[in-house]
């Protein structure tokens, strides 16, 4: 057993579902499980200033099926629950605001063999509602697994008319929504210009802080980019409405955004100007971005010390846009190589250095203006970003060390 | 006794609160029962103003009583006399059973009377342990449990449960092992940023002990039946990696689930490695089981025969600001602070412990499950009063620790509260404060019950603010407060936009509050003692004062 191992790394299944329903507007979870259920939502509650799993006044978008608390709550399993569990079902089926309800099991709920799918599909028949029961994966799933799990049971069962996609049109699926902040609605306004600039539309991303109906706008694709949070819920989709699916990394960074661009526009046959496009953007970029990258930025240590691969990995692109080494935590000395930027979120025990809050979870950085950080628009935004807090923690270190003297 | 405090009208209680007696009381009271009642033992005993209840073991059997003053109630008793009543709960059955036991009871407590009684078991009573006051609804049974808040549009009041294994720390050198899964762990809030929590409760300011270690449980661990072992490997690899003091083992739902007992493996580590391993578990009151590890920590204190009654403990004194005005005012009654208890349980780190001889609670609010048997056991007086919140409150909890102590009054903090109170008033009567809820809130807020402890609308009178009541459904509010009544949604809205700068809500931001810009606030805005009501009173006037959006307050979203 490693005790040094870092706990984010170990994020579960019922997180990224949460983050999934918070991104839809009009879905609820119901999940079999104890009261806790709903203080795992005070996380997202952090991370998303707008959440709205557990409004304090009104219905919560999370919602357990508990009979009881405390001791007793492991006591009460060995009842027979179906009527109980139905009943929830039943009332959260019947909000007039419910679009969706997903059902999804706690750990320890998961071992009692109990029939969620059915007794959620029963309500959901009977109400109209649609319904999404997730595979039982608490105990083993990561909280990427649980996101993934939730965009494909929704890929799976919203009502889609085949026939409908155009050739200009183009859906992403599987970009990770984590929260309604100005930096993902940066990053989407940014996806919507870049296919802009290769002549085509972007059809409601899959997710992206839009409700049902919206989403079910995806029909009008032809071509289904896939982002590496919901390959499958990609390939559903790709197969229910005969479009064509690319899969492509995250565009962050300047290297990446490029090989992303080109990937679509391969995909999509659109190919002609492409690169006058990116070498316009490009160009566009580094001009803005020069001076703060060589002469505040570049040859200092990132540590990545993200719970997302994907995010690592991009980000790991993005230092070698910009002249930084990427190094494991503890292993930078501070004393010859400067204080290392600590991206991701801010963790016990990672020494010290420049923290940079990035990723999921991230309490201490809520923009009120857009911040993207994926394409040309993310790039300056995240090199502003990383200059304004080496800065900062120099100007600190330099006041403290002048009270010292 | 100390003069010159300004003293408010105080909402009466109207409760009958339930004590626990301190040394001397249960001393006498077993002093009585040792004459005559030979064979038992004197298991668990509580007085309020209307009856004494006690029970009695012999092995395996248990017999409980109830004393109760002469008159009406006591000549329906089983037995009954010019000086008392007693009744043996349990039925004809338990009568028949217990034989002479009853007689015999009865003549040990006749001499002294239930007003002799009494007045014994009260003088160093350790009051403050529940009641039957107005009791309102804790945030596990009427938020947690509940998913459409929709009909609780009135409802401000959501008091914390009290999951003592979760807050108690067993000192800096303590590892705790959650046995349970990351899916579990992960269910509790991992950061401690006061803007970004859902309720307004205080954070930790002590991280704790060593390091927190989770055993991890996953799938294969259940269906392998590996889960045992999981838990073995943490307990070694915490125990030989991290040197601790002690293990805080915390089972959680899944292995309870499992029927897993750890207790076997928890006395292999003990016998290996010599290192104490305090388990709390679902199943288990947690109020028992941090008795439970108080009571082996001190087992392992060697005392010393001369005890100093003038050396404390202090006993939930809360945050660091806290402990220090609590410090300085024992102080001022000749008495030295010898360490803290409550959320950290760790005695033996107090210096000059063996010599200790008091524990004096400030604020037992939230800590009445726990016992405190186990100091009484080794000899401390303890002291367990209402919380000095405001300053009647103070004056009376330092009177009240003179009492039990046995101490002269020495410094003097009238001039100080008078200072207090000429500063305060000026300021805080600017304002309106309301207290929401229905009758059961507005009682609790009112007269101080189990939960918060201390009258919120008492101290807030104290500190001159226009305090009232906005009651839903009856409008009867408590008396000697401004009360109205509301009905709808939009009653509401109106007292709150006209009759409240200050509004109590246990929500961090709460709708209804910052669309009509009245400023929040519960509990954890009080701070102990003189200074402690300074600094509160201070704090809410500034959050009254200082309120955003002043000229654009009609753009702000309805709530509605």
């Amino acid at each position: 057993m490693d005790l040094n191992a870092d706990p984010l790394s170990r994020l579960p299944f019922l997180n990224g579902v949460y983050i999934a329903v918070d991104a839809v507007p009009g879905a609820f979870l119901v999940v079999d499980g104890p009261y806790c259920v709903f203080t795992k939502a005070e996380m997202q509650y952090g991370h998303n200033l707008a959440c709205r799993l557990i409004p304090p006044l009104g219905r919560a978008a999370v919602v357990h099926t508990a009979a009881r608390t405390g001791m007793e709550e492991v006591t009460s399993l060995s009842s027979d629950r179906v009527p109980a569990v139905a009943e929830v079902f039943r009332r959260v089926c019947a909000y007039p605001e419910a679009e969706v309800v997903f059902a999804a099991s706690f750990d320890f709920h998961e071992l009692l063999n109990f029939p969620l799918a059915e007794t959620a599909r029963a309500a959901g028949k009977a109400s109209g509602r649609l319904v999404c029961p997730l595979p039982p994966s608490s105990l083993s799933g990561s909280w990427l697994d649980g996101y993934a799990a939730a965009c494909a049971a929704l890929a799976r069962e919203v009502p889609l008319a085949r026939g409908r996609g155009r050739k200009d049109t183009v859906g992403v699926v599987g970009y990770l929504f984590d929260r309604d902040e100005p930096d993902h609605r940066g990053n989407l306004a940014e996806l919507r210009r870049l296919f802009s600039g290769l002549g085509l539309k972007l059809a409601p991303v899959w997710l992206s802080g839009s409700g049902l109906s919206r989403l079910a706008a995806i029909e009008s694709a032809s071509l289904i980019v896939s982002l590496p949070y919901g390959r499958s819920a990609a390939r559903t989709l790709g197969r229910r409405l005969k479009a064509r699916v690319v899969e492509a990394g995250l565009p962050l960074g300047l290297t990446a955004t490029e090989d992303f661009v080109r990937t679509v526009a391969s995909a999509a046959g659109w190919s002609r100007g492409v690169d006058r496009f990116l070498e316009r953007e490009a160009a566009s970029a580094v001009r803005d971005t020069r001076e703060h990258v060589t002469r505040v930025i570049c040859g200092r240590t990132a540590v990545l010390l993200l719970p997302d691969p994907h995010l690592a990995r991009a980000l790991a692109g993005l230092a070698e846009d910009l002249g930084l080494r990427t190094a494991a935590a503890g292993t930078p000395d501070p004393e010859t190589e400067g204080a290392p930027l600590l991206i991701g979120p801010r963790r016990r025990g990672a020494g010290p250095g420049i923290v940079i809050s990035f990723g999921y979870p991230n309490y201490e950085d809520h923009p009120v203006v857009a911040r993207p950080f994926l394409g040309y628009a993310g790039f300056r935004s995240l090199v502003e970003t990383l200059t304004e807090r080496i800065l900062a923690y120099e100007a600190g270190t330099e006041s403290r060390a002048e009270a010292r003297r | 006794m100390m003069t010159g405090f300004p003293t408010v009208a105080r909402t009466p209680a109207g409760r009958q609160a339930l004590s626990l007696p301190g040394k001397a009381g249960l001393r006498f009271f077993k002093s009585l029962l040792r004459r005559r009642v030979r064979g038992w033992e004197l298991d668990c005993l509580a007085f309020s103003e209307d009856g004494v209840e006690f029970s009695l073991v012999r092995g395996a059997a248990m017999l409980t009583f109830e004393a109760v003053p002469p008159g009406p109630g006591a000549r329906a008793c089983l037995l009954s006399g010019a000086t008392l009543g007693l009744n043996l709960r349990g039925g004809p059955e338990t009568v028949a059973e217990a034989g002479e036991l009853p007689d015999a009871v009865f003549r040990a407590l006749a001499n002294k009377g239930f007003s002799g009684l009494r007045s014994m078991l009260v003088k160093d009573a350790l009051a403050h342990a529940g009641g039957d006051g107005p009791r309102t609804q804790t945030r596990l049974e009427r938020y947690f449990r509940i998913a459409d808040h929709t009909p609780d549009w009135w409802k401000f009041v959501y008091p914390k449960n009290d999951f003592l294994d979760q807050e108690a720390r067993l000192g800096s050198r303590c590892v705790k092992v959650n046995h349970g899964t990351w899916e579990c762990r992960f269910n509790t809030v991992e950061h401690d940023l006061a803007g970004l929590r859902f309720f307004s409760d205080l954070g930790s300011d002590e991280p704790g002990g060593l390091l927190d270690v989770q055993t991890g449980l996953d799938e294969g661990d259940v269906t392998g039946g590996g889960s045992l072992r999981r838990l073995a490997e943490a307990l070694e690899t915490a125990v030989r990696e991290l040197r601790p003091d002690c293990i805080q083992l915390n089972s959680t739902c899944l292995p309870e689930l499992l029927g897993e007992d750890p207790r076997p493996l928890i006395a292999r580590i003990e016998r290996r490695h010599k290192v104490p391993v305090y388990w709390t578990s679902k199943t288990r009151d947690s109020g028992r089981s941090v008795t439970d590890a108080a009571r082996r920590m001190l087992s392992r204190i060697q005392f010393s025969r001369c005890r100093d009654p003038r050396r404390v403990l202090l006993a939930g004194a809360g945050s660091p600001w806290s402990r220090s005005e609590a410090v300085r005012l024992v102080e001022g009654l000749g008495l030295s602070v010898a360490g803290f208890l409550y959320p950290e349980i760790a005695p033996a780190a107090a210096p000059g412990i063996e010599s200790c001889g008091s524990v004096v609670w400030v604020n037992p609010a939230g800590w009445e499950r726990i016992s405190d048997e186990p100091f009484l056991e080794r000899g401390f007086l303890v002291v367990r009063h209402a919380a000095p919140f405001g300053l009647a409150a103070t004056e009376a909890w330092l009177r009240r620790i003179r009492e039990v102590l046995g101490l002269r009054a020495r410094r003097r903090f009238a001039p100080e509260a008078d200072g207090v109170v000429r500063r305060l008033r000026p300021l805080c009567g600017r304002w309106k404060a309301a207290l929401i809820g229905d009758e059961t809130d507005a009682a609790a807020l009112a007269s101080g019950a189990a939960w918060p402890g201390f009258s919120v609308a008492g101290l807030l009178a104290e500190m001159g603010f226009q305090t009232r009541f906005f009651v839903h459904g009856t409008g009867k509010g408590p008396v000697g407060f401004r009360t109205f009544g509301f009905g709808a949604a939009k009653e509401l809205d109106r007292l709150l936009r006209e009759e409240a700068d200050l509004a109590f809500t246990h929500f961090n931001h709460d709708p209804r509050l910052e669309s009509t810009r009245v400023a929040g606030f519960c509990e954890t805005a009080f701070a102990v003692g003189i200074a402690g009501a300074l600094r509160s009173g201070l704090a809410l006037d500034r959050l009254a004062a200082f309120r955003p959006f002043p000229a654009h307050a009609g753009l702000l979203r309805p709530w509605t």
